[in-house]
């Protein structure tokens, strides 16, 4: 049985008449998210020395030894993604803020990793906010915010400096719903209202 | 038997058994010792915010007080198995025995 796109992506959560109805919206957003972080990940693969060391998942735990061995390893992931209207459009366009987190992560046998991760974290900065479009998937890109973790828990001091980037993006409400008004039909019921129709017609839209 | 000869004999057992190992401890500024002690890395997710869980070897190393010249320090060195760590944490644990916390260092 061959499935729709939706589908394949979904394991058939959203399947038949309902996956082809909401899929401009579920697609849309999926992709844009998904563009900006895969442009995000592809920016720091390409344009830094840590190609091999950046993990575009969360599912696979970080060994801290291994951390100990082959340098300080970056994440790329988002987290929120709030959605408001912006007035004054029509159709409607929703702007949305996306954060993005790249978190950088070492395991060394120094103390003081605060250093070093704040030379990273200048370098990813810098990388990120080099395209604020993000590929052309967004109209801005700022820092957020920073936030250093240290733990002595394991068998090296392990410390994590986490930058969240607030990306924005719009999307039209045309794309999301589909825009396919063809026809509307009028009733007139004249005053005093009786629920007798009057006058009836239809207004044909050619594309 | 005294509760406190019992523990001595315990503690001599524990070091002598398999429970124990040879290690080197040097103290902050002393000389080396060649002694025995309960050596118990296991695996913790260390909790440093991050979205992908972060896994290390806590290796903690438990000590009898009869073998050591004075209380184990923070910043003290001590080497197992071949690899060398320094001690970050000391707990008590009873009278004559404390659990280091270790971290590694380059051998």
């Amino acid at each position: 049985v061959s499935l729709d796109p939706l589908s394949a992506l979904t394991g058939g959560l959203f399947g038949g008449n309902l996956s082809e109805a909401t899929s401009g919206l579920l697609q849309s957003q999926m992709h844009r998210r998904a563009a900006i972080r895969k442009h995000v990940t592809d920016s720091l693969r390409f344009e830094s020395d840590a190609a091999n060391r950046i993990y575009a998942s969360r599912f696979i735990p970080l060994q801290a030894e291994e951390i100990a061995d082959i340098g300080p390893v970056i994440l790329v992931y988002t987290l929120d993604d709030s959605v408001e209207d912006l007035v004054a459009h029509t159709p409607p366009v929703f702007r949305n803020i996306l954060t993005v987190a790249v978190e950088i992560v070492s395991s060394t046998v120094l103390t003081d990793q605060q250093d070093p991760l704040d030379a990273i974290a200048q370098a990813v900065e810098a990388i990120v906010l080099r395209d604020e479009s993000q590929g052309g998937n967004a109209q801005d890109t700022e820092l957020s915010g920073s936030f250093f973790t240290l733990s002595d828990e394991g068998a090296y001091p392990v410390a994590s400096l986490r930058l969240e980037f607030a990306v924005e993006y719009h999307t039209d409400a045309a794309d999301l719903v589909g825009d396919e008004l063809g026809k509307i039909n009028i009733k007139w019921d004249l005053a005093p209202p009786d629920s007798e129709i009057e006058a009836e017609d239809d207004v044909v839209y050619e594309e | 038997v005294a509760w406190t000869d019992l523990e001595a004999l315990l503690s001599t057992t524990i070091r002598a058994s398999d429970l124990g190992e040879p290690i080197t401890y040097t103290p902050t500024g002393g000389g080396a010792v060649s002694m025995r002690g309960s050596f118990a890395p296991q695996s913790v997710v260390v909790d440093v915010n991050t979205g992908a869980a972060v896994i290390s070897d806590r290796p903690e190393l438990g000590v009898h007080l009869a073998d050591l010249a004075a209380e184990p320090l923070m910043g003290d060195s001590v080497t197992v198995r071949g690899l060398l760590f320094k001690v970050i944490r000391v707990e008590i644990l009873g009278s004559t025995w404390r659990i280091l916390h270790l971290h590694r260092l380059a051998s």
